[in-house]
């Protein structure tokens, strides 16, 4: 069983703090962009079955509706996609109820939104284009259309944003019952337009405070937190990330997409042109010590972290051997917890990547 | 047979352009064809050359035929300009019988053209004034005749005016070598008598002594004596140096200066100001003037990276085959781990010294504080030298300790007087006297402790005068003072390798100073860091590195593992240029800013 990944780089407007391969006003492109995609997928010589399917982007809706069709027919067909966890993300406003019920009808049976913010000062200082009540519309047409599996995506650490005003997002979206929540610090990124605006961010302590509240608030709300920034009700976790944190097998298609397939790792080009034009993916082959530091940056990721047997298992070492500095260090620290799994506790999360990278 | 000779060297402060009239006088005299003429070709270490400064004496002969018909043979002996090697200086000032005195037509006399030319005059050299730089607009020739009359003492109404540069007057100069400067005196039948002035290590040939006969003669196959260590060697080859290198010659004769080839192993050995006489016939008394440098500065030097210990070791031993000076042995820091107590002549020798190892030897290297020798007296009547501040005893085992003090002469535009009497008050100077030069002159005559010095005076001077001052000291004596240890805490952990040794009344200002250094220099960790400064068990300074809140990897999307790694890779490398002191890591940065607190 694989993961497949499918990228569409457009979104209606960019927004300031974005960084990802994604680009608005390349509407003449978009004809171009799902022609050779379809014919990647197409082209993919092995043929496997998928157990979880991600549109992500951009906007995937921002996609003409028939180009987005086939483009999900050719996955469809590719890859055996019966029973599939098949999410595609959407931001609120760019579908109608119409699309939804076609997406529906192809087998998509998750949705993303990019609700960010209920607070629609925040939203505007994101550069985001839709209001608050838009992401409650889209939210509902989409229960309507059949979708019984939505994540929203929210952010803190915005531009102007308060606790108090952080705590009503979490109310406002937790109200609504998704099923699942996506939860991200907003990181001001060199490249994108936030990079260079003198912004009135909260400071850390607020920042680490909203974190904290996110995490017990959603506790308390009957959500269950499986990795930094993932919050779902009971067993609706997005298999398909896990796939990421896990290292299994997935396979990208589109615009900077990587895939990895047995330890190597490939990605596509990440020019638009070129990728059209003569896509060249980059192969690296993983060593077996990139492959442990994958394995434990990622393992960490997830709140219960990673086992150790098997860990020690997979490359052949002794990890606390191995690790003997970093995990005494951390552990007198209380930022790591070390028994069957070794996980990063509350205190670490907030400092993940300096433990992290001590692994590396 | 010694009339024709004429051994002279040039004396000038910094930038007056010493290095270019050399090349001039070495042009003008053909023995350099225009492509072999590199600039300045004296100065052949490329720091040298970069810096603008010499700083191992060179000797040169070449043959000038002067207007009266006569051949001459001029022996130019270069010298470092730099206080720290005033020893050196004053022994190649001791091989010639005149000296060219250049000043720079628009600065006028210099702290150490003054200093420079005290030696001179120590010495008994012929002073041959130069007026240099007289293309330039701002040249005032005149006014500057008048200050080396007035300030110096000797006739300069007829001395030439020169651009060294522009090739002006080199002639001029020349003529006033053959003219005014004595031939050597001597005797040829009596015992050799010949003082070492430089000696460096050449790797095919061992130790080349550099010298100037005074006495006799010496030839291939004599056995030498070097009269201070006692030591003998037989000569493999004797000879003289032009611009390009040396020529072999049959011997060194009385009023000669050339180079002696013995096999010697060890340039320390070859102690300039040493006399080399014969072992079958030696003179009775040695040259006078002869005395041992001992080192005044010193500073821990680590390699970055404690796998490069060896590399350092070899650096400095190569090193040390060409300067003497230099003194080094291993010390063990906790912060910093394996390493070197260097001693140094002063602190251009030590930037020199550091800037050689790291461009020459590609190392990288972290520095502690540079420290003094003081003097410290225990009430046990026991008296030991401390260089290194963490070798101090306890307060309670000190009865009292000295400090070095030196003689310093600043020399400023009258303007910046009352600024830099401040300055020198700030740093416990005691005011000696103040000499107007002439009406916008004077020199600023203290006395100071060698420690307030070394640090950061001479930038602090340079910045309150607009670089107008210039600075010239020399050690005095040892004086008793109220000093303590100023101790650097990280996390409740002191740190050896910041422990400075302080006046008492300096110990606050100091302490506070060097913890916001630190914490400027300390990047935050997952802890809260606290900084302190403290005398004895007495916290005197406090700061905070607050502990780190956030730093988290953004979403992970579409699966990019790959970027997200060289994120963390890269925040892995940064690590490493960390040294951990006890649970704290330190950029190496850290350990140098706390020497720039101006």
């Amino acid at each position: 069983m694989i993961g497949v990944y499918v990228h569409i780089p457009f979104c209606v407007k960019k927004c300031n703090y974005c960084d990802f391969n994604s680009f608005d006003n390349k509407n003449s492109l978009k004809e171009r962009y799902t022609e050779k995609i379809i014919e990647e997928i197409e082209n993919f010589k092995v043929d496997l079955n998928a157990d979880t399917v991600f549109f992500g982007g951009g906007t995937p809706t921002t996609l003409r509706l028939d180009l987005l069709e086939r483009i999900i027919c050719a996955v469809n067909n590719k890859f055996n996609t019966k029973n599939c966890e098949f999410t595609i993300e959407a931001n609120p406003a760019t579908v109608t109820g119409e699309g939804l019920l076609l997406l529906r009808k192809n087998g998509v049976n998750r949705l993303s939104i990019g609700v960010q913010s209920a607070n629609n000062d925040e939203l505007k200082a994101l550069g985001r284009i839709h209001s608050f009540d838009d992401f409650v519309t889209t939210f509902n047409m989409a229960r309507d259309a059949g979708f019984d599996n939505i994540n929203a995506d929210i952010m803190f650490g915005i531009p102007n944003q308060t606790l108090n005003s952080f705590k009503k997002t979490l109310e406002d979206v937790v109200r609504l019952k998704p099923e699942h929540i996506s939860c991200y610090s907003l990181i001001i990124e060199p490249g994108t337009p936030f990079y260079n605006m003198k912004l009135n961010l909260p400071d850390e302590e607020t920042e680490r405070e909203m974190y904290n509240y996110a995490v017990s608030y959603l506790e308390q709300t009957g959500y269950i937190q499986y990795e930094i920034s993932n919050f779902a009700k009971k067993g609706m976790s997005c298999k398909h990330n896990i796939k990421y944190w896990e290292r299994n097998n997935y396979i990208g298609f589109g615009l900077g997409a990587s895939s990895l397939i047995d330890n190597v790792r490939y990605k596509n080009s990440e020019n638009l042109i070129q990728y059209i034009e003569n896509n060249l993916p980059e192969k690296e082959i993983l060593t077996t010590d990139d492959a442990l530091a994958e394995h434990i940056f990622l393992g960490l990721r997830k709140t219960e972290g990673f086992n150790i047997k098997e860990a020690e298992k997979i490359y052949n070492i002794d990890f606390y051997k191995k690790y003997k500095y970093v995990i005494d260090k951390y552990l007198k620290l209380d930022l790591i917890t070390y028994g069957e799994n070794i996980a990063l506790t509350k205190d670490g999360v907030s400092v993940s990547n300096t433990i992290m990278s001590e692994f590396m | 047979m010694s009339d024709n000779i004429r051994n002279f060297c040039i004396i000038a402060h910094i930038d007056h352009g010493k290095s270019t009239l050399a090349d001039r006088l070495l042009e003008h005299t053909g023995v350099l064809t225009a492509r072999e003429m590199e600039e300045q070709i004296l100065d052949n270490m490329d720091l040298e050359r970069e810096r603008g400064i010499t700083i191992k004496a060179r000797a040169v002969r070449v043959v000038y035929n002067a207007r009266d018909g006569k051949q001459y043979i001029l022996n130019l002996i270069d010298t470092p300009g730099h206080v720290d090697f005033n020893y050196e200086v004053s022994r190649s000032l001791a091989a010639c019988e005149g000296a060219v005195l250049v000043v720079d037509a628009s600065q006028g006399i210099e702290a150490q053209t003054l200093a420079n030319t005290y030696l001179a005059i120590d010495n008994n050299l012929e002073l041959v004034p130069v007026i240099n730089k007289i293309d330039l607009p701002s040249a005032q020739p005149q006014v500057v005749k008048d200050e080396i009359e007035n300030v110096i003492g000797i006739p300069a109404q007829d001395s030439p005016l020169i651009s060294a540069k522009q090739g002006i007057g080199i002639e001029e100069v020349l003529e006033k070598i053959v003219q005014d400067v004595p031939p050597p005196k001597g005797d040829i039948d009596k015992p050799l008598s010949a003082l070492i002035f430089d000696s460096y290590y050449d790797a095919y040939k061992g130790v080349i002594i550099y010298c100037r006969v005074f006495d006799g003669q010496v030839k291939v196959g004599d056995t030498i004596r070097l009269m201070a260590t006692g030591k003998e060697f037989d000569v493999v080859e004797v000879g003289y140096l032009n611009p390009l290198g040396m020529v072999p010659s049959n011997n060194l004769s009385v009023g000669e200066v050339g180079y002696i080839a013995a096999s010697i192993k060890n340039v320390s050995d070859t102690r300039v100001g040493d006399t080399v006489t014969l072992a079958q016939n030696p003179t009775k008394e040695p040259l006078p003037g002869y005395r041992k440098v001992n080192p005044m500065v010193f500073c821990g030097i680590y390699p970055a990276d404690g796998a490069h210990y060896e590399d350092l070791r070899d650096a400095l031993g190569k090193l040390q085959l060409n300067d003497a000076s230099l003194s080094f042995e291993p010390e063990t820091s906790i912060a910093l781990g394996f390493g070197f107590r260097c001693g140094f002549l002063g602190l251009l020798h030590m930037e020199i010294i550091q800037e050689r190892l790291e461009r020459e030897y590609n190392l990288d290297l972290v520095t502690t504080a540079p420290s003094v020798i003081y003097h410290c007296f225990k009430t046990n009547g026991e008296e030991i030298d401390i260089d290194n501040p963490t070798n101090l005893p306890p307060a309670v085992e000190i009865a009292y300790m000295e400090e070095p003090m030196v003689d310093a002469n600043i020399m400023l535009p009258t303007d910046y007087v009352g600024n830099i009497m401040e300055l020198c008050q700030q740093r416990r100077g005691i005011y000696k006297d103040m000499k107007y030069l002439d009406s916008t002159r004077v020199t600023l005559h203290y006395e100071l402790p060698l420690n307030e010095i070394i640090y950061d005076f001479f930038d602090a001077l340079k910045s309150r005068t607009k670089g107008y001052a210039s600075f010239d000291y020399e050690l005095c004596g040892y004086q008793r003072s109220s000093l303590v240890k100023l101790d650097m805490l990280l996390n409740g952990e002191m740190v050896d390798a910041l422990s400075l040794i302080v006046h008492t009344d300096k110990a606050y200002e100091r302490g506070r100073r060097i913890a916001e250094k630190l914490k400027e220099a300390i990047p935050r960790q997952l802890f809260e860091i606290p900084i302190q400064a403290a005398v004895g068990s007495k916290i005197i300074a406090r700061e905070t590195v607050k502990a780190m809140r956030k730093d988290v990897l953004a979403k992970c999307y579409g699966g990019d593992i790959t970027r997200k790694k060289k994120l963390l890779e890269k925040q892995k490398e940064g690590k490493k240029r960390m040294r951990q002191v006890g649970s704290v890591e330190v950029p190496q940065e850290a350990f140098m800013s706390v020497l720039k607190l101006d």
